[in-house]
């Protein structure tokens, strides 16, 4: 019993935690690959961004950080479409290389802008240990982690009706399919554009203020998540948001679990090797799933 | 009336080496008119110009008496041209329903129900399968997915870009039939066909381009009857 009980506290939530995470941020790096054709490597700092503008409304205003969300979604948001006006917009034509090569200088940018800011000390939403509530009666949980389940949920849902039930969300779809397609149907792929950097940008706020929330908020924090996010993003299969759901909680899970002792004794890959459990997924998908689990076709 | 005009139209996918030298045509209110020639003539450049997306060097094209050279694809959908490209012509991890509403991407709610009633009446296999992915229906069945989407908007013209390619012969006439509805319904059709005998037979009038230029025009059975052309690509 108290080998099940840790299994779940300390294995199975974390990874449910940390693949929601991941999942929120893939989200983004996947719509934005489906509809732009390029990995946005600045997607892990776009998530540092909404974890430091969050931050701003906790110290500022005393907000919790879920009443914080808000303001880290519209100000990432902006964020997203300002430097795809400066930075993508006028590259859309050359080659999807210049297009990633350019996404490597907006993280560093980001980055910079964030440490000249606030510096290079972890900081804190909350401090001190929060308490945890017993569920069911026997495993316990700590609110936060109620909050990031629910939340992921509620928003790949919500992220699902936009997708199938809405012109835009259908019209997103369309341009990642085919792109010249969408233009003769009269789809304004420009628009399609801004709006999928507003989605991807506020999923990965979302995502980075829960990452935050769960550790500290450091101005390496979102960098460090690129690997986990393109990870479970190939997973998925590039352009595919429902892949990069699932790919997300397996990558998530996957790392928490390598550590777990399931020869007994001692952790089978020490808790070190997290991202290199990622990593390794991510190598393995590319030799031999390139299209993701659920793919069929190359692009 | 006339509803299109390509008028001494140079262009190419460039802005320096023309495929087009100067090419006429013209599409009347109730028409079905086809562009044949040979491989290579620019009878698919000359369509696909018409739609904004070639370069424009010279000459003018025409909806109704709206000059609109050098429009983009997404302002001229909007003027009732709606164009099927030959290949890549419908969103194939979308429903054939999605495909089909994406049509009327511009459209009020109301119009795009209508437009569904007008599309599934037309092609009946379509409601059927109106659930399935598009990705998976047969040649035909996308052709015809691809014909809907561009008749969602209920368009004044209809560029139909070798709408029969790649599909066996029974799947062309039911193409070729399902084009005489479309066009009976009052819309004007104008399409390129490597299938140049079936197409004039069913045309009010056809062109014959050769190397990016005008050879002949004349109305369908006549150019089929025609020795020269005939003789040039209808194999005899």
């Amino acid at each position: 019993m108290d080998q099940a009980l840790m299994f779940v506290n300390a294995y199975l939530i974390p990874g449910l935690v940390s693949g929601s995470i991941y999942a929120l941020g893939a989200i983004g790096l996947t719509l934005l690959f489906g509809v732009l054709r390029f990995t946005h490597f600045a997607h892990g700092d776009v998530m540092t961004a909404g974890a430091y503008l969050a931050l701003a409304g906790v110290g500022l205003f005393g907000l919790h950080p879920i009443m914080a969300l808000p303001l880290a979604m519209a100000g990432t948001s902006l964020l997203c479409l300002g430097i795809n006006h400066f930075f993508y917009a006028p590259l859309m034509k050359r080659p999807s290389l210049v297009l990633t090569i350019s996404s490597f200088g907006v993280a560093l940018m980001i980055r910079a802008a964030i440490q000249l800011i606030y510096g290079v000390e972890s900081q804190y939403y909350v401090r001190g240990i929060q308490k945890s509530r017993e569920v069911f009666g026997t495993f316990r949980i700590v609110d936060r982690h109620i909050w990031i389940g629910c939340s992921a949920v509620a928003l790949m849902l919500a992220l699902h009706l936009l997708l199938t039930r809405t012109r835009l969300g259908k019209a997103m779809r369309a341009v990642s399919d085919s792109p010249d397609l969408a233009r003769l149907t009269g789809i304004s792929t420009t628009t399609v554009i801004r709006y999928t950097w507003v989605i991807g940008g506020s999923l990965a706020a979302v995502a980075g203020v829960f990452l935050g929330w769960d550790g500290y908020v450091h101005a390496n924090m979102g960098w460090d998540q690129l690997l986990p996010i393109s990870a479970a993003a190939i997973l998925g299969g590039l352009g595919r948001p429902y892949g990069a759901m699932v790919g997300g909680l397996v990558i998530g899970m996957a790392e928490e679990l390598s550590s777990y002792p399931w020869l007994g004794g001692d952790a089978l890959l020490s808790p070190g090797y997290k991202t290199g459990v990622a990593f390794a997924i991510m190598v393995a998908m590319l030799i031999w799933r390139p299209n993701g689990l659920f793919g069929e076709k190359v692009r | 009336m006339t509803l299109l005009s390509l008028e001494g139209l140079v262009a190419g996918y460039g802005p320096d080496v023309p495929i087009l030298h100067g090419v006429n045509i013209r599409l009347q209110a109730g028409e079905i008119v086809s562009i044949v020639g040979p491989n290579g003539a620019g009878k698919s450049t000359a369509m696909k110009s018409a739609f904004g997306l070639l370069n424009v060097h010279q000459g003018k094209i025409l909806i109704g008496t709206e000059d609109v050279t050098n429009s983009r694809p997404e302002a001229i959908v909007r003027k009732g041209v709606s164009f099927v490209p030959q290949t890549e012509n419908v969103f194939a991890s979308l429903t054939v329903q999605e495909n089909l509403e994406l049509g009327g991407y511009f459209n009020s709610r109301s119009h795009v129900a209508a437009g569904l009633d007008r599309v599934y009446s037309l092609f009946p296999p379509l409601r059927e399968k109106r659930h399935q992915k598009s990705g998976l229906l047969s040649g035909g069945q996308r052709q015809m997915v691809a014909m809907g989407r561009a008749l969602m908007p209920d368009p004044k013209i209809v560029l139909l870009d070798e709408p029969t390619a790649g599909l066996s012969p029974k799947y062309a006439d039911e193409i070729f039939k399902l084009i005489i509805d479309i066009n009976a319904s009052g819309t004007a059709v104008l399409m390129v066909e490597q299938n140049a005998r079936q197409a004039l037979m069913i045309s009010n009038r056809g062109y014959v381009l050769v190397d990016g230029r005008n050879r002949h025009e004349g109305t369908g059975a006549g150019l089929v009857r025609d020795r020269e052309v005939a003789e040039m690509f209808l194999g005899g």
